[in-house]
């Protein structure tokens, strides 16, 4: 409230005397504070109307604490203010039975992680974990910290002369100017800034250090002159400019003029949702060694994508791609964060590595990798929906844009996603979107988790809770006539096979008690002024397949010793999603052994070339397939062996086998079949199929303060047949509270001036803590179905991504709570609720008399102090 | 006026006049001497500005990770087990090795997630976050397993609740939580039916049936309290307080000795008694007094501050002090917040739950405050002498009128908190003195006293607002000054 801890001067002058319990006290001390927290909507920090209705709500809460003590009139006292929001003791229930129906030796029963031990005791390792090597130096980046500028001088002369400090390495050190740019699919991005830089952050060269604190040391004093350029941060901005990327996309479906010609209704919304930064535990990190023959070089990149990684190191190094190793053990988690953006900094450290001969190491800094690797896209939406008077929706218009940032890096593939989940699980029969990428200068926004389809499913809910609330029929009700049924076509023209959402509804209402429920909450409600509760119910069905056709392919390499035990390589990477467990069940179920002989060593480019990066929650059924083709072909081989010693353990096995001079060693590969849509066109299958959930949330408020609390969360997941259930609970329940994260507590905000990213870790970026979970948090597997038409190993559905929506069932649930908050007030008027729902945005959405008289409006010409992209 | 603690009026004549401090500490050590794992550690030459996990990676113990290096995330949380000069028990602090000094563990017992057990032979912690799915990318585990394993060793039998509070400091981006909860609440007392000393010694029934798991788990077990056994646990190893790592007996007899150490970048001071404390702020006023460092690395890491002069202040008992007096608490200002969250439930058990009230809003405070790692290492004075806008604990002490005691080899100053904050960050301690401790009147009868915090989330973050309010009614419900 001020740059010091100050007394509310004016409240305690004229306290003073008056008789307490007296609504002209409460009145006046009111007034009081009023003028002494009377913050510009400017201020410093941002927020002003929030920041100030707490001052007031907190004096209004201890007003009626302190009356509540003391012997008034009851109609002085406003009980329901007083107490805060205080969690239960956090309880779940899974159902551990799921898969008994279709369990095999290994594959469909639970097991834990299989490096859950290693980690747990410290010995795994990670890429700053590996030892130092001979001669290494430590690589810091020289960043822009302007957000658009000229670059008018680059002096490192004073950080040179630091004792420590070995070297600086920019553009002018690579092969050639070529070599300076990277990105995929459009090669958009340089490694090192040349003449200008397009946003804060962006990497002009790198300092080496023979320890990371001289590296720092020497970045600090490296001096950059720069002539400012005009910025653009967020879209609305770029909108206004025109500033898009060349890709555009769209998918028209049916006839959207005729059909809101037709249309009883026709309700229009803008809605928006903010991105989210990774926050992977381990950040960006590399060690690069040149090795001293023919320009060979081993890169530990944690990365998704060892074999893009690969490529542009050869790139930056002027070799040939079979000089370079890029390998990778494991990553303290990626989320999309490290499937392309780690690419800059292998770059940078493999260029600095190869200039100098030395191997170089760089772990980011929480800050650096925030600023240097990017996030979810930040999306709005402008649409329009007909609707019938029942509810049923019959046309859906929209113009989608995602913030890309400054450079496209995966954009456009997130942009096409958004447009292909824009229905989220509802059949409309004419559909016309489309989706444009805007250019700005802010950091590459990526891939995260979900990549653009949690934001068109959040388009489809938006319009959903509007169109319930302008016809006044519940949520539940719309969803419920709207969704598609089983042989459905999509928008996108693909035929619903396999489609258990309707099904899957209906069991979490009754399992989880929704209706009954439902009418409590509107009890509690009635009773409650100040504490609301909300619910909601949201389903979800998400497009497995990479959306590029050429990525989905896989590889595997499957050796058996002698001594029976069997090392598998594929292209997959373990980043805490327990792909090498699922893997190693996989290969041991083909070859009949126990799972400990299987056994993953890392992901290195040369065992298993030309992979694509982990990702699309594909890399079960893509891998797993390629290594169960491998396991068959040696299968094949052994097959004499296993007629001639029946039940012999693979060490006789493969034993008997070698000396006879069997090959028992095998490449296996998989490629999605089917699969191959065509944009513009709107033909061919875009997904192989869907993973699909539903899940029910009961939130609670605290309108005085915009507190809240997640009081309960049912989920059920179709993944299929599991092949491990342990896993698939652990994606669900992380995805989820990832996205409940997204949801609420985490928000990415620029500071305006300066157009650098405000969050730049934990203390003021929020990721959900331990105690923001659902107080009662359930979690099940759809089972009793048959999965005819799906095709994938085993029958299970990819399950990384598809849970992440999920997680605003909070977020409805919240803006449920709301619009009871909002009526307590008489205001009725639809909400349009931007996401994150923050506790500053509950609070200001409420219409109380409290936050009302707090409002602060901007003066002519007045900004806000942070800006949301 | 009371007497301050630990330093009587006219010590500071006593005080011998010298003039520098390379003459002040001419006869000063410039050893560290510790534990690590168990195994006494003895360094005289270290880089000053390394912290405590650097040291520990750059010695290969690489299972503590590097997160964010603000204290924020936990994924560096090990555990230093020392003798609290507060309680004068033994202490087993999880603390973010990320922020603390290494100066900071001379006569304590540093614990990593690798002291504890490995893969042949995981602690039951280990063993328990494994097998339940509480590690998926694992690069949080270490410093979540050190957390419980704080909490195990200070309370071998935690409540529900306090197994569900344990990890207020730690972040996780992969599981939900939810089975990490559920592995830690196996060790709560209602489920581990070890060790607690009420069950009677020994008897973990782990040992009935030839160890074949917890009696608690099979329908034989005791039927008094309905447990719900949320994942298989059939081999999980009992929980034995009686066989963890001892805290070594050479560090109770461990002879806390003024050290100096450093280069000329940077030098480190480790007074370990007010008298020299005082010395080397009225030498060096700009010395850079160091409780906790969480603020004080932030500042040097991420905003390149660079602090020649360092003094560490956590080694001297006499700031580490609390009395009850009739009318007020006198704090050391340098006492832990976990101590200090202590000290305020036992005030409001002394002077009641109307005159308790300051103490009870500090606690309330401290219970949303940083996360558990940051509390047992922060201190009052750190928070006073930063004068950060968003302390959550200034306000308090400003609305209770609590008078902070500074003092210096000139003698004390009593300075009531209304007068004590002059600008952002900045404040009217006088350069030569110290924030010595802090007197915290309860509240007098027709008083009334709260405090309030919102954030964008509720377990260690910054506040957008924090409030005290304190109303003293008079005649006729008249609000009094």
């Amino acid at each position: 409230m001020a740059a010091l801890t100050v007394s509310a001067q004016n409240a305690e002058a004229f306290l003073v005397g008056q008789k307490f319990p007296s609504p002209a006290t409460l009145e006046g001390v009111m007034n009081a504070l009023e003028q002494d927290f009377n913050l510009p909507f400017g201020v410093p920090g941002g927020m002003a109307t929030y920041r100030k209705s707490l001052a007031l709500g907190f004096f209004y809460r201890f007003y009626h604490d302190v009356l509540s003590g003391l012997q008034v009139k009851s109609s002085d006292l406003d009980p329901d203010v007083i107490a805060e929001i205080e969690r239960a003791i956090s309880s779940g229930k899974q159902d551990n039975e799921a898969s008994v129906a279709y369990q095999q030796k290994i594959l469909g029963k639970a097991s834990p992680h299989v490096a859950a031990l290693k980690q747990a005791t410290g010995q795994a390792q990670y890429t700053d974990d590996i030892p130092v090597q001979q001669n290494e130096l430590f690589g810091c980046m020289v960043l822009s910290t302007k957000a658009h500028a000229k670059i008018l001088s680059v002096d490192v002369s004073a950080a040179l002369d630091i004792p420590g400090v070995v070297d600086y390495v920019d553009h002018n050190d690579l092969p050639n100017a070529a070599a300076n740019w990277w990105g995929a699919p459009v090669c958009d991005e340089k490694f090192f800034a040349v003449d200008e830089v397009n946003t804060a952050g962006q990497p002009i060269g790198v300092i080496l250090g023979i320890t990371a604190k001289q590296a720092e040391e020497g970045m600090r004093a490296v001096k950059v002159e720069y002539e400012d350029l005009p910025v653009i941060l967020t879209m609305e901005e770029a909108i206004e400019a025109e500033s898009f990327f060349e890709h555009y996309r769209y998918i028209v479906d049916g006839d959207t003029e005729a059909a809101f010609k037709e249309a009883d209704h026709i309700f229009t919304g803008v809605s928006r949702m903010g991105g989210q930064e990774h926050f992977y535990l381990e950040t960006q990190a590399c060690v690069a060694i040149p090795k001293p023959e023919d320009g060979e070089m081993e890169v530990w990149s944690g990365t998704q994508n060892p074999t893009e990684t690969q490529t542009y190191i050869a790139k930056v190094t002027g070799a040939a791609a079979n000089k370079v190793v890029s390998r990778v053990k494991r990553l303290g988690g990626g989320f999309g964060g490290k499937e392309t953006r780690s690419v800059q900094l292998a770059g940078i450290c493999a260029a600095a590595a190869h200039k100098t001969r030395r191997p170089v190491r760089c772990m980011l800094n929480r800050d650096e990798d925030i600023l240097t690797s990017g996030q979810r896209h930040p999306f709005l939406g402008k649409w329009k929906v007909g609707v019938t008077k029942e509810g049923k929706i019959v046309a859906l218009d929209a113009d989608v844009y995602a913030n890309g940032g400054h450079t496209q890096d995966l954009s456009g593939a997130v942009v096409e996603r958004s447009l292909s989940h824009i229905d989220g699980v509802y059949h409309i029969p004419n559909v016309n979107v489309r989706g444009r990428i805007c250019k700005t200068n802010t950091v590459s926004n990526t891939a995260f988790r979900g990549f653009g389809g949690p934001q068109g499913l959040f388009f489809a809910e938006c319009y959903i809770s509007e169109i319930a609330d302008h016809l006044n029929i519940p949520a539940e009700e719309i969803r419920a006539i709207n969704m598609y049924q089983p042989g459905d076509k999509t928008h996108f023209n693909q035929i619903l096979k396999d489609w258990y959402v309707p099904l899957m509804y209906k069991q979490v209402l009754e399992e989880s008690n929704y209706m009954e429920r439902r009418k409590a909450v509107e009890e509690y409600n009635k009773q409650h002024k100040w504490s609301k509760r909300g619910m909601a119910i949201v389903p979800t069905k998400f497009g497995i397949s990479f959306t590029a056709l050429f990525l989905n392919q896989a590889g595997a390499l499957v050796h058996i010793y002698h001594d029976g035990s069997v090392l598998v390589a594929h292209g997959g990477v373990e980043m805490g999603q327990g792909l090498h467990t699922k893997m190693t069940m996989i290969a041991a179920e083909a070859l009949q052994i126990p799972q400990e002989d299987v056994y993953i060593s890392e992901t290195a480019t040369n065992t298993v070339a030309n992979t694509s990066s982990t990702a699309a929650s594909a890399s079960s059924d893509l891998n797993g397939y390629a290594i169960f083709n491998a396991c068959e072909q040696i299968n094949e081989r052994l097959k004499p062996y296993r007629e001639k010693f029946p039940g012999a353990p693979m060490s006789k096995l493969a034993h008997a086998a070698y000396f006879d001079r069997v090959n028992l060693s095998a490449n296996g590969y998989y490629r999605t079949p089917d699969i191959g849509y065509v944009w513009g066109e709107n033909s061919g299958q875009m997904f192989f199929y869907f993973t699909q959930g539903v899940t029910a949330s009961e939130v609670q408020i605290d309108t005085l303060t915009g507190d809240w609390t997640p009081l309960r969360s049912d989920i059920k997941m179709d993944v299929g047949r599991t092949i491990n259930p342990s896993i698939d609970y652990g994606q669900i329940e992380g995805a989820y509270v990832q996205g409940q994260g997204l949801f609420t507590t985490e928000e990415s905000l620029w500071h305006r001036a300066s157009g650098q990213i405000f969050t730049r870790g934990p203390g003021n970026y929020k990721i959900p803590g331990f105690r923001d979970i659902p107080q009662i948090f359930n979690v099940s597997l759809l089972k009793d179905v048959e999965w005819e038409n799906l095709r994938t190993i085993q029958r299970s559905r990819g399950i990384g991504e598809p849970p992440l929506f999920m997680g605003s069932a909070v977020f409805f649930a919240i803006r449920d709570a709301l619009k009871h908050a909002r009526k307590e007030w008489g205001v009725t008027d639809v909400l349009s609720l931007v996401s994150p729902a923050t506790p500053e945005r509950i609070r200001v959405s409420c219409a109380d008399p409290i936050v009302e008289r707090a409002r602060v409006q901007p003066k002519e010409g007045e900004k806000s102090f942070f800006v949301a992209i | 006026m009371a007497p301050g603690i630990g330093i009587h009026e006219d010590s500071a004549a006593a005080v011998e006049k010298v003039t520098s401090l390379a003459q002040l500490t001419e006869d000063w050590d410039d050893t560290l001497r510790f534990y690590v794992n168990g195994t006494k550690v003895t360094v005289d030459t270290v880089n000053p500005e390394v912290t405590l996990l650097e040291y520990l990676r750059g010695i290969g113990l690489t299972g503590t990770k590097l997160g964010c290096a603000e204290g924020g995330c936990g994924a560096c949380t090990v555990v230093v087990s020392h003798i609290n000069p507060t309680t004068k028990k033994i202490y087993h602090a999880s603390v973010n090795a990320c922020l603390a000094p290494l100066v900071s563990v001379d006569g304590k017992h540093v614990i990593t997630v690798e002291g504890i057990g490995n893969v042949k032979d995981p602690h039951p912690i280990q063993e328990r976050i494994a097998v339940g799915n509480g590690s998926q990318c694992g690069f949080c585990t270490p410093g979540i397993i050190m957390s419980l394993y704080a909490l195990l060793r200070n309370d071998p039998s935690p409540s529900e609740h306090d197994v569900e509070e344990a990890f207020d400091g730690n972040l996780c981006r992969c599981t939900g939580y939810r089975p990490i909860l559920d592995a830690a609440q196996s060790f709560n007392k209602n489920n581990s039916c070890g060790m607690a000393s009420s069950n009677g010694g020994s008897g973990c029934c782990m040992e009935k049936n030839g160890g074949g798991g917890c009696c608690k788990g099979s329908s034989a077990g005791n039927q008094d309290e309905k447990v719900e056994i949320k994942f298989p646990q059939p081999d999980f190893k009992p929980y034995n307080p009686d066989t963890q790592l001892i805290f070594p007996a050479a560090l109770r007899k461990h002879e806390f000795r003024p050290l100096v150490l450093g280069n000329k970048r940077k030098k480190w001071y480790r007074p370990v008694t007010l008298e020299q404390l005082l010395q080397i702020k009225s030498i060096h006023p700009e010395a850079k007094l160091i409780g906790g460092s969480s603020e004080t690395q932030i500042e040097i890491k991420f905003k390149a501050m660079r602090y020649a002069c360092s003094v560490y202040l956590g080694d001297i008992p006499e700031l580490r002090q609390f009395e009850f007096h009739d009318d007020y608490l006198e704090v050391g200002a340098n006492v832990s917040l976990t101590d200090l969250e202590n000290i305020c439930a036992l005030a409001v058990e002394r002077y009641g739950s109307a005159a308790g009230q300051p103490f009870a809003a500090i606690k309330k405070q401290l219970h949303y405050f940083a996360g558990r790692q940051i509390r047992n290492v922060a201190s009052p004075a750190g928070n006073l002498a930063t004068a950060s806008p968003i302390s959550d604990l200034n306000p308090i002490l400003v609305s209770t009128n609590t008078t902070l005691i500074a003092k210096s080899v000139g003698g004390d100053k009593h300075i009531p908190m209304t007068e004590f904050f002059l600008g952002y960050r900045k404040t009217a301690l006088p350069p030569d003195s110290i924030i010595a401790s802090l007197r915290i009147p309860i509240a007098q009868k027709g008083e009334y006293m709260r405090a309030y915090k919102q954030a964008k989330r509720k377990d260690d973050d910054i506040a957008i607002v924090n409030a005290a309010l304190r109303v003293s009614l008079g005649d006729q419900r008249r609000p009094q000054l």
